[in-house]
């Protein structure tokens, strides 16, 4: 079994196990356990969490994952995805925590976790409701190497896109999906997709002017 | 060429079909060679786009490192992901640089990094005000909550810290308070109606989504934009003062010339103005300036004598306390985000093709006329028409509509635009 087969099992026994078990047995922290400062987990509960000790680990989990959950709900509405996001991001916290040698880093180390799942979210790994077929079924035109001779070349077609559509087709082939880019950018999905369309007619018209076609 | 123009949206989003819109373009592309042929060169193009951004986009998590180290993150990072990403910063930065869609997605990290730490802030600091814990049923609830429920969640446990305050046993306590915070309330009111207002600083905030040109006290002017804040004192001009303006977000500054000096804070940068118009931005962790005429010096605040000098269509940003030295940019790109066009001694070559990105519509113009060059503004919500007309008569034009290949979501009834010389 892999090293990282291995994490995710334990990680997810731990999960069960509290569920199981801690919820009418143990006391639960409060959010803050260290009020004095702008510390709001206890270091030392952090040291024994990178220590090993699964039970300061599951302490942590138990303050992390409201926290964790309300965020990525402000950010992409009640999904179903929201459990998997906040499941992966603990998991990263998991896996990163031999190398956590500050406990005061505790935050930058969550943050980075959130922000690599929320990542993954934009780029279409989380949504198999959103699955296409379209690059499995025309993967065989799409790969294909342009004909020799055609009459244009891809650098000059690129100085033919508008800042925009360069912006948008960049962000797709990223991995972004277009609804994120909207989002992020500030348009609406159809207009993203209109500047993609809007790209590829003046291409075709850069095509038709220097007289290719094969028809 | 053949047109395969009825199937032309099918290809622009040839990843992004259903499996049945999928299957039918493969049946289409197995009988039309032209299509067929659109599709190899928009493959080639983008594969082309991939290998421009090179391995910022081939290794997603390596880009996302180096966002967070550019951006004063690095304690977000383990050694030896901090010693990769100081291997790979100089190729990545020069690969940022030439491509706007990192650009974008870098923004969108840095946002939700800074939202997370906002959001990582509030949550503990509300906790901790609380007397007592959560409930462990509560706190280890699994069930999904959107961050307006939770906040419902929290506000009763406020509530409930006073509850036990005004049981009956202490209910003359109560009062007493009430009284004496009634009496609070009228004497506040009293000062605020009757006391001359003089304020010693005057703050401008915006909203979201909100848009504001505010006219300083010495005849400048600011665009405000959203989620921006500046503050002001108004007595300055009477004084003779320097005018100090703090400001954070994003602005578009015209600012007079004038005998005094103008000086613009931001919470890392001091921008010392004469006569000039500029854009700037704050992050967290650095402001962005992009002069678009007159001149302007750039400073740490804390050593405002040094700076780097600025001219028209320079760039500076300062990262980390230090000033980035001044590189050249276009203008008009770099201040896409104000909502306007923001011209300086552009050439009609780089203003046609932006006018007609954003407005959809084909503007052609003679040859004569393509290094001609404009200086103005217009906002992105002007009519197409409006703004041609100007630019035609700045550089002795005629505007005629049609004429041109239209496209087929033209804004201008399936017309295009071309602009003659008069001269």
């Amino acid at each position: 079994m892999s090293r990282q087969k291995f994490d995710n099992l334990r990680f997810r026994s731990i999960l069960i196990f509290r569920l199981l078990f801690r919820l009418a047995v143990l006391p639960a922290p409060s959010r803050n356990s260290d009020l004095s400062g702008n510390r709001p987990i206890d270091p030392a509960l952090v040291r024994q969490a990178r220590d090993g000790d699964e039970a300061a680990f599951e302490a942590i989990v138990r303050l992390l994952d409201p926290m964790l959950r309300a965020w990525f709900v402000s950010r992409i509405g009640q999904r179903a995805e929201v459990d998997d996001l906040v499941q992966n991001t603990l998991l990263r916290l998991y896996r990163s925590l031999p190398d956590l040698h500050d406990p005061d880093r505790l935050q930058a180390f969550v943050m980075k976790a959130a922000v690599f799942e929320t990542q993954d979210y934009y780029r279409g790994r989380y949504g198999s409701r959103e699955r296409l077929a379209g690059p499995d079924v025309l993967s065989a035109w799409s790969e294909a190497a342009p004909e020799a001779g055609m009459r244009i070349d891809a650098e000059r077609a690129l100085g033919l896109l508008s800042e925009k559509a360069r912006t948008i087709l960049e962000m797709r082939e990223y991995g972004y999906r277009y609804a994120e880019i909207a989002r992020s950018l500030d348009m609406t999905e159809a207009a993203v997709k209109m500047q993609v369309k809007r790209a590829l007619r003046k291409l075709r018209k850069a095509l038709g002017e220097s007289g290719g076609g094969n028809a | 060429m053949s047109a395969p123009f009825e199937h032309i949206d099918a290809i622009a989003l040839y990843r992004d079909l259903t499996p049945e819109r999928a299957m039918e373009l493969q049946d289409i592309l197995a009988s039309d060679p032209a299509a067929a042929a659109l599709l190899r060169e928009w493959c080639a193009v983008r594969a082309l786009l991939v290998r421009e951004m090179g391995e910022a986009s081939a290794d997603p998590e390596q880009f996302v490192l180096f966002v967070l180290h550019e951006y004063g993150r690095a304690a977000a990072l383990t050694d030896s992901e901090r010693m990769r990403v100081e291997e790979i910063t100089p190729a990545f930065r020069q690969i940022l640089a030439g491509s706007p869609g990192l650009e974008a997605i870098a923004s969108d990290i840095r946002r939700d990094m800074q939202d997370f730490e906002a959001h990582w802030a509030a949550w503990f600091a509300e906790a901790s005000v609380r007397e007592a814990p959560a409930s462990p049923r509560a706190s280890s609830s699994r069930s999904i909550r959107s961050s307006r429920s939770a906040r419902r969640d929290r506000i009763p446990a406020r509530i409930s810290r006073r509850v036990p305050a005004q049981a009956p046993s202490s209910r003359r306590r109560v009062l007493q308070a009430g009284i004496g915070v009634a009496a609070a309330a009228v004497l506040a009111t009293l000062v605020f109606f009757l006391l001359p207002a003089s304020p010693d600083t005057v703050t401008v905030e915006t909203t979201a989504a909100e848009v504001r040109t505010i006219e300083l006290p010495d005849g400048s002017s600011v665009r405000l934009l959203g989620d921006s804040r500046l503050t002001y004192s108004p007595g300055a001009m009477d004084s003779d003062e320097t005018l100090r303006v703090e400001f954070e977000g994003r602005a578009l500054f015209d600012i007079i010339p004038s005998p005094e000096r103008f000086l613009l804070v931001t919470p890392d940068a001091q921008v010392t103005v004469l006569s000039t118009s500029f854009g700037a931005r704050t992050f967290e962790d650095g402001t962005e300036v992009v002069l678009v005429e007159g001149s302007l010096r750039m400073s740490t605040r804390q050593a405002p004598d040094r700076g780097v000098l600025l001219a028209p269509g320079q760039m500076s940003r300062m990262m980390a306390g230090v000033p980035s030295e001044p590189v050249s940019v276009r203008v008009h790109e770099r201040l896409a985000w104000t909502g306007l066009f923001v011209f300086h001694a552009t050439p009609v070559r780089d203003i046609l093709p932006m006018l007609s990105g954003h407005y959809g519509v084909d503007i052609s113009a003679d040859e004569t006329l393509l290094d001609e060059r404009v200086t103005g503004r217009f906002t992105q919500d002007e009519s197409l028409a409006g703004t041609l007309d100007i630019v035609a008569l700045a550089i002795g034009a005629a505007v005629e509509q049609g004429g041109v290949e239209s496209r087929a979501e033209s804004e201008a009834d399936g017309k295009g635009y071309h602009l003659t010389s008069l001269r």
